[in-house]
């Protein structure tokens, strides 16, 4: 209480409160501008709000990885009949696309580049590289599979391979390099079919334009059906732009609703241009701090965190409606309204920062920054009605005109407790009825145009990537590559019976010093032998090009190394190192096409260094982990905060505001689980918020004389019916995360109103 | 004055023995009605491979046979034996399944629609144009995917009543061309026509 009366005493000092608040903006607005990012800080994709489970440090690696270089592509798909119409239509999307400078030229070209780059780093190491077929074949018979591959030349199919016939007579550096390449569509197929793939450039990722890249996508769709061609189109940057459409548009409307909903019910109960004014400067005060506050400190905020942070404009406002709501008349003295209330106003904003800053303690990045956001928002808000209400705000002569509700006493009869009791106990069954829900593929929307067309692209394409991919761990280096080779080795067997697309990893570039030095012994001995000298002067080759290739093999054994993959940009569908650390080196291999359990199964049953990642459970299990931590949050954070008022007000004033808020979390939940049958984290997350706000009621109704509760009824009437309706609002998001978000809290809150009308104590004031 | 006309008339000169001459509708209806059309075809070939580091060619030579149902049967006989087979997306060498890209079901198309008559096909996966003369006919198919362009340049056909030469022009300055002789249609229950493969 000392502390309260402290801080009134600063209040009221001859500084005036008014310098200080435009100080501390300015010098928040300077240490903005020098800490500000120099890169976009608006981030969109959907992915960055998701944890990472940093124990795993092989996973996270593999991951980012892993989905590194899908993030940034964009595959179209384009079929028809008529070759003209479809022509026509390709020319459209690249005029859109690459005119447009959406994206870079076909992905094509630049794999080709990087294969060719691969190609010359690996190729002064050809003696020890051999393909299985290769190696088999030069092991069992040199001279008949020498000459099988002259009879391939000789067959029309030999047409794409005479290129490289000249410095790799044999074919095999060749052979080596397509068994790494992923299985490719072919140029031929039943229908006119046209597969493009782009990579969508960073600057066009950004949150200014990427939306725009879905209205590409349905002009293109509207294009392609009136000249007979059929469009599909897959692609994270797709996904991000859809996002990004509707998060701009939920920005607008929720926060255009919100603002003039807040603005009506001013106009409607306080009167005064400059109460709606400084109601105003509160809610924008509010939003500018939690977003410069949010960038400072992480150096990005995400479009989601902003939808999210469009619903302080109905929290922000409590602060301003308690002091409003409580200036009795013109004449007054200047600081006797905030002095009334500051015990209640400050209370409640402490204890919603300390449950906002509670969220930042969560690893979880998607919610760190929305406490972070929230926590700062609400106390520039908090600041700016103790700083500058009493100073410019001049109640109209007849004071605020209650509506007739507001003077009605608050409840306390034993019907009214039987009342509640009865609803408390239908609750019951509702908790019951819950179950947990941890799939991350709840949370976000995907249309319906784009769902199918990823269904028809995955049919469409054999090589189509598996999100989910093989970790492998090894003591160093050599063990890693080796156990690569035998699970390679296995599933091959696999692929054939078709029960697996393909598997690709880092031992197809570079092969295991172990199986590099019995390659090279057989090239060796196939050069020594003369069968490689033979396989030339069949083809015609002149003898001086063929001492000159068998010079080029060297007497000893080179080995090639994985450094040599340093600062390459590795082809798509190839696998990668991760590299090593502490003794422990790992690699992940990428799987393609369909992978049937049996077929993975059975792969990883054969080396226990070898483990089946699928990133979607990855993400599942944490979210599940993160529910039972927000879940000890809630109980953490709620005992504190009980401890806070007991410390300061008694335990059984403590337990008494408490009540309000924990009864609003457990009936919100009830419905939940009366309506949908299962929660989330989000949920849960939701009654964070729902403590923090149901808090302000109790505490504003706790710290009100009797004879000022009908200004407190107003206060948090007007609080209930902006935050109710800013949230509700939520609710009709496309987005299931912020629906869900937005049900959660407007059902809290109104079931915090109501149970702010009982008085549990009226002695206590 | 006098000069002037002489380039006139070589401008219509030119324009008439442009390959681009012709809307491609038309000239495939033309060559169309040069070909004996059948539905099934044999005959032999020699292939000559150039490249561009060798003097000699890599020359080959054996025969064919081609049906809508059973694909194409490519048997070489000299210098080394193989047959190369291939029905729709398989395709086979000596027995061993083949990923070839697709470059085996291509020629199978080309063959197909030549042996056939439908060559609206072809305007699927090329840009066609060509030349026809009193006695035959020359087509240059130019690939219209970046995925078929990595594999070849273009692709010239020349004929009179059947497929006469295929010449492939490949990367790095390399080209095979296949020459077709004794051609003959057949009917798939002919004796003596052999489009299954050997067992």
């Amino acid at each position: 209480m000392r502390a309260i009366r402290d801080s009134m005493l600063v209040l009221r000092s001859k500084v005036t409160p008014v310098v200080v608040w435009v100080l501390l903006a300015a010098g928040f607005v300077l240490l903005a501008h020098s800490r500000w990012p120099p890169e976009t800080w608006l981030k969109t994709d959907f992915n960055a709000l998701l944890p990472t489970d940093s124990s795993n440090l092989w996973q996270v690696r593999a991951n980012a990885v892993a989905t590194a270089a899908f993030d940034q592509q964009l595959v179209l798909l384009m079929t028809g009949d008529n070759a003209d119409q479809l022509d026509q239509f390709r020319q459209l999307v690249n005029e859109r696309l690459v005119g447009g400078g959406y994206v870079e030229g076909n992905v094509e070209d630049s794999e080709a580049l990087r294969w060719r780059l691969l190609a010359e780093r690996l190729f002064p190491y050809r003696w020890g590289l051999l393909s299985s077929a290769d190696r088999e074949g030069l092991q069992r018979a040199p001279a008949a599979h020498l000459e099988q591959f002259r009879r391939l030349l000789y067959s029309p199919l030999g047409s794409a391979r005479t290129s490289s016939l000249q410095s790799d007579p044999a074919g095999t550096f060749r052979n080596y390099l397509e068994e790494a390449t992923p299985r490719g569509d072919t140029v031929v197929d039943a229908q006119a079919t046209e597969l493009l793939v782009y990579r969508v450039r960073q600057q066009k990722r950004e949150y200014g334009v990427s939306g725009d890249l879905y209205d590409i996508y349905l002009s293109l769709k509207a294009e392609a059906v009136r000249l007979g061609v059929r469009l599909s189109a897959t692609g994270a940057p797709l996904y991000s732009a859809y996002g990004v459409r509707s998060a701009k548009q939920e920005i607008s409307t929720i926060g255009l609703a919100s603002m003039f909903l807040l603005i009506v019910l001013l106009v409607a109960v306080l009167r005064s241009p400059s109460a709606i004014a400084l109601t105003l400067l509160c809610v924008a005060s509010g939003l500018l701090g939690g977003l410069m506050l949010t960038v400072m400190l992480l150096q990005q905020i995400h479009i989601l965190t902003l939808v999210f942070g469009a619903t302080i404009i109905g929290i922000a406002a409590d602060y301003a409606f308690h002091y409003l709501a409580h200036t009795d008349a013109a004449g007054e003295e200047r600081y006797s309204t905030l002095e009334r209330i500051f015990t209640g106003l400050s209370t409640g904003a402490l204890t919603s920062v300390v449950a906002f800053i509670g969220l930042t303690f969560l690893p979880f990045p998607g919610i760190r920054q929305i406490g972070v956001f929230m926590a700062a928002g609400l106390l520039c808000s908090f600041l700016t009605v103790c700083l500058l209400f009493p100073a410019l705000y001049r109640p109209a002569t007849s004071g605020i005109r209650l509506p007739r509700f507001c003077s009605k006493p608050t409840f306390s009869s034993s019907t009214g407790w039987l009342l509640l009791l009865v609803l408390i106990l239908a609750a019951i069954p509702g908790i019951a009825m819950l179950k947990a829900s941890d799939d991350v593929r709840d949370f976000y929307a995907v249309p319906g145009n784009l769902a199918d067309d990823q269904a028809l692209i995955a049919s469409a394409l054999d090589s189509a990537a598996d999100s989910r991919y093989l970790l492998v761990i090894a003591a160093d280096e050599e063990a890693l590559l080796q156990t690569e080779e035998r699970v390679l080795d296995a599933a091959r067997q696999w692929i054939e019976l078709g029960e697996l697309g393909g598997l690709s990893g880092v031992s197809q570039l570079v092969s295991s010093r172990m199986r590099q030095q019995k390659n090279f012994a057989l090239q060796r001995s196939a050069a020594e032998g003369g069968y490689l000298a033979a396989h030339m002067h069949a083809m015609g080759f002149p003898p001086e090009l063929q001492n000159e290739l068998l010079a080029e093999m060297p007497q000893e054994f080179q080995p090639l190394r994985l450094e040599v993959l340093e600062n390459l940009s590795l082809p798509l569908g190839a696998g990668g190192f991760l590299g090593c650390v502490d003794g422990e080196c790992a690699s992940w291999m990428r799987i393609s096409g369909a992978g049937t359990s049996t077929a993975l199964e059975s792969l990883i049953a054969l080396e226990p260094a070898v483990e089946l990642v699928s990133p979607v459970s990855t993400v599942n299990s944490l979210l599940s982990s993160y529910r039972s931590a927000v879940l000890t949050v809630l109980a953490v954070g709620g005992s504190v905060v009980a401890l806070l008022l007991a410390l300061f007000f008694g335990w059984r004033l403590a337990l008494q505001i408490m009540l309000l808020p924990l009864a609003s979390c457990f009936l919100s939940l009830a419905v939940t689980g009366y309506v949908g049958g299962s929660y989330s984290i989000v949920n849960l997350l939701a009654m964070l918020l729902i403590i923090g706000v149901g808090l302000d009621y109790a505490i504003f109704r706790a710290f009100t004389a009797a004879c000022n509760q009908p200004a407190t009824s107003l206060a948090i009437a007007l609080s209930a019916t902006t935050s109710i309706l800013a949230f509700g609002m939520l609710s009709f998001s496309n987005t299931p995360l912020i629906a869900s978000f937005g049900q959660t809290i407007a059902v809290g809150l109104s079931f915090a109103y109501l149970l702010s009308w009982f008085r549990f104590d009226p002695g206590a004031s | 004055m006098k000069c002037s006309r002489l380039l006139v008339a070589i401008f219509f000169l030119l324009i008439g023995s442009s390959p681009f001459a012709q809307p491609v509708e038309q000239l495939l209806d033309q060559v169309a009605q040069r070909l004996t059309v059948g539905s099934g075809l044999q005959g032999r070939f020699l292939q000559e491979k150039h490249l561009a580091f060798l003097q000699q060619p890599f020359i080959s030579s054996g025969e064919f046979s081609l049906d809508r149902s059973e694909g194409l049967r490519w048997q070489v006989l000299e210098p080394l034996k193989s047959l190369m087979l291939i029905d729709g997306s398989r395709v086979l060498l000596d027995g061993q399944r083949m990923d070839d890209h697709g470059i085996g079901q291509l020629i199978e198309l080309i063959m197909l629609g030549l042996m056939e008559g439908q060559l609206d096909g072809l305007s699927r996966y090329f840009d066609i144009a060509g030349k026809i003369s009193s006695t035959s006919w020359q087509l240059s198919l130019q690939p219209r995917s970046s995925r078929l362009k990595y594999l070849l340049q273009h692709i010239e056909l020349r004929g009179e009543d059947h497929l006469q030469e295929i010449e492939i022009f490949e990367q790095g300055d390399n080209r095979t061309v296949i020459i077709f002789k004794a051609v003959h249609h057949h009917n798939a229950g002919d004796p003596g026509f052999n489009a299954s493969p050997p067992q």
